[in-house]
């Protein structure tokens, strides 16, 4: 991955970690939905994307890309 | 026409002897693939409280039901809202850490909600994404509430989260939520009837139901397990 894309990377992790209220390590392949996240969950992380990344995360983009590599290649290319 | 509605919440903890036996074999997979203990544990109960509620009304045992899923966007299997196989019954469930919600709608379309309330307030910049200028909350620090009566109509009519939340909008009236403006599904307003369901005070949980003829033609009955 680039170096946009692993910092773009590092930023979800940290959006995931707040809002699923854990510290623990995220690999690409894993599911927001099947680590405990929900839609309003989904919300709180495009919110904490749109800070973090200075631009806009549209909250369809998280729902649409539910795993952190998807997510991340999403964004990488928005 | 009449509809009835049967709502059931739980807390999982409450819930004694539960297992995969009481969960339809097609929800197995989604069920092994989590990974936080306490999402399997309410995922379960979800599910164990309406397989029950189903197989007591189609006089069956739950390992006799089938589900399915069909998204009304792309037809996937893969995803939408679930549905018992010859039930007759639409069905919405929501599970949250420590609490489940189902809904059974007998000729009408439910959806249902349930979500813990923060120990804090939401943040502005959440409340700015959730909640419209048109929409007074006469509850600051429980904007979840908002939440709750939104997405509980967004899986009513399983359009999923397409437009922004705030295209729909929620007034708080003493006799409890109602939709006053839709912009995604403005043909439906009418037929939209909300209740906040009575849950223990950290929780936070909504019934929407989609029923001609609104209000005058719905038939609550509720049923809490706690």
């Amino acid at each position: 991955m680039s170096n946009d894309g692993e910092q773009i990377r590092s930023h979800i992790t940290t959006a995931w970690r707040s809002v699923l209220g854990t510290d623990e390590e995220f690999e690409d392949d894993d599911d927001f939905f099947l680590m405990g996240g929900h839609s309003l969950l989904a919300l709180f992380v495009a919110e904490h994307l749109e800070q973090s990344l200075e631009r806009e995360v549209p909250m369809q983009t998280v729902l649409d890309n539910r795993r952190l590599g998807e997510l991340a290649t999403a964004l990488v290319t928005r | 026409m009449t509809a009835t509605v049967a709502v059931a919440h739980a807390a999982p903890e409450l819930l004694d002897g539960l297992d995969l036996s009481l969960v339809p074999e097609s929800e197995h997979a989604r069920f092994a693939k989590r990974r936080r203990e306490d999402d399997r544990l309410s995922f379960l109960a979800a599910w164990a409280v309406a397989s029950r509620m189903v197989a007591d009304r189609m006089e069956t045992d739950v390992d006799q039901l089938r589900v399915v899923r069909t998204c009304i966007h792309c037809s996937s299997e893969e995803h939408g809202k679930p549905q018992f196989v010859d039930s007759g019954l639409d069905l919405s469930l929501s599970h949250t850490r420590g609490g489940v919600a189902v809904a059974l709608g007998t000729g009408c379309e439910v959806g249902v909600d349930i979500e813990r309330v923060p120990a804090e307030p939401w943040p502005p910049e959440m409340v700015r994404v959730v909640v419209g200028d048109d929409e007074p909350i006469p509850f600051p620090g429980q904007e979840v509430r908002v939440w709750t009566a939104k997405e509980s109509v967004v899986k009513c009519l399983a359009v999923g989260l397409m437009a922004p939340v705030k295209d729909l909008a929620i007034a708080f009236r003493p006799e409890g939520p109602v939709v006053v403006r839709w912009d995604t599904r403005p043909d439906v307003v009418d037929d939209l009837v909300l209740r906040e369901l009575d849950v223990p005070e950290d929780f936070s949980a909504t019934l929407a139901v989609r029923v001609a003829g609104g209000a005058d033609s719905l038939d609550l009955d509720y049923e809490s397990l706690t």
